[in-house]
């Protein structure tokens, strides 16, 4: 059986069709890090929500504020 | 085939018809007609298009700007049209619808390199990696540069010596060169770009921008080009009209699969689609 998805990498696998896999995985990373000062391996369910505020500018930049909104809420009703 | 798919090949269809309707007319007495319309048309749709994504995000937003500096490029072009080819300012004489052109491609111009500059940093605004070294980014940028200098840069040369020797009705040209110039160049972030979010739907608007910039670059080239390679009057025009086609069709289709993206995600609102982004990084009708 194959080991359960953390939260930083279901984060990145939600992301991925919309910014790719290249950049969904290097900003969950990116973010996790600057956010947290660990590494995106450690994340935790209740690390999720401060980690989707601090992913909200750069896509509020891609697709404005309520489709940031909309994709952000998706994300977080799937992340387990 | 998805929405986004079909954006893209719309672009080459309307080039392909362009084609076939060049040679039914070529020669006859409609073709200065259809010609024109088919300009006229091609920079209406790259302005829908890029007005039709700015409006998609709300005020504020840093693309709803730089996408209504793009459209307002053409929405100015189409405005020198209107000044230039319709009786109605021939009031104003000779040389002044000459000024007024010159302003307006002026104008249209710097619309042009503004919006274009924007959305090439969008990736440093949103804080995106580009794909590849430093050193593989530069040098993209490098020959990208050198490209669009070889293309555009003859014109700005050719009228700038007739300011220089006092034909100012030559200054839209300079601006018009300049303007090519920066905004080919600015291809290679939004190429960069693109690749940075291949595979993804944001990379969708910033692959066709590309494209559509890629097609003037061929525009300018075939000003340079032409004549080397022997192109007769006729086969000039359709080649040049052929890119301007093509430019202007990807931009209305870079416009409107941006807008697809935007109202996509913001319908994820009232959808439980249990699959991941309901549907739409499937490239579902969405838009």
């Amino acid at each position: 059986m194959l080991p359960e998805a953390n939260v930083a990498e279901q984060v990145a696998e939600h992301l991925s069709p919309y910014l790719g896999p290249f950049n969904a995985g290097v900003a969950v990373k990116t973010f996790a890090k600057r956010t947290f000062q660990r590494g995106p391996e450690t994340l935790t369910a209740a690390d999720l929500p401060t980690l989707l505020e601090a992913l909200r500018p750069m896509l509020h930049t891609m697709v404005g504020t309520a489709s940031t909104q909309a994709l952000i809420e998706d994300i977080q009703r799937r992340v387990r | 085939m998805s929405k986004f798919q079909r954006l893209a090949v719309l672009p080459i269809a309307w080039a392909a018809v362009f084609l076939a309707l060049d040679a039914a007319f070529y020669g006859g007495p409609a073709y200065g007609t259809f010609v024109r319309t088919e300009v006229e048309a091609a920079k209406a749709l790259t302005l829908l298009g890029s007005w039709a994504a700015a409006l998609a995000f709300e005020k504020g937003a840093y693309q709803r700007r730089a996408w209504f500096f793009i459209g307002g490029c053409m929405a100015l072009l189409l405005c020198r049209d209107l000044v230039t080819l319709t009786p109605f300012f021939r009031g104003l004489g000779a040389h002044g619808v000459n000024v007024v052109a010159g302003i307006l491609v002026l104008s249209a111009n710097v619309s042009q390199v503004i919006g274009t500059w924007m959305l090439a940093r969008t990736w440093k605004v949103a804080e995106l990696e580009l794909p590849g070294s430093r050193a593989a980014q530069l040098a993209t940028v490098g020959v990208v540069g050198l490209l669009a200098l070889a293309c555009a840069g003859p014109s700005v040369v050719v009228s700038g010596k007739a300011v220089l020797a006092g034909d100012l009705t030559r200054a839209s040209g300079v601006a018009s060169g300049l303007g090519d110039m920066i905004s080919l160049w600015l291809i290679a972030p939004l190429l960069l770009t693109a690749l940075a979010l291949r595979g993804g739907l944001f990379g969708w608007p910033f692959s066709l921008l590309t494209a559509s910039y890629a097609a003037w670059l061929g525009y300018d080239a075939l000003a340079i080009l032409g004549p080397v390679m022997g192109l007769g009057p006729h086969a000039s025009r359709t080649g040049a009209e052929l890119f301007r086609a093509l430019g202007c069709l990807f931009g209305f289709s870079a416009g409107m699969a941006q807008r697809a993206v935007v109202h996509g995600l913001r319908a994820l609102v009232n959808r439980r689609d249990p699959t991941p982004a309901g549907g739409l990084a499937r490239g579902a009708d969405v838009g």
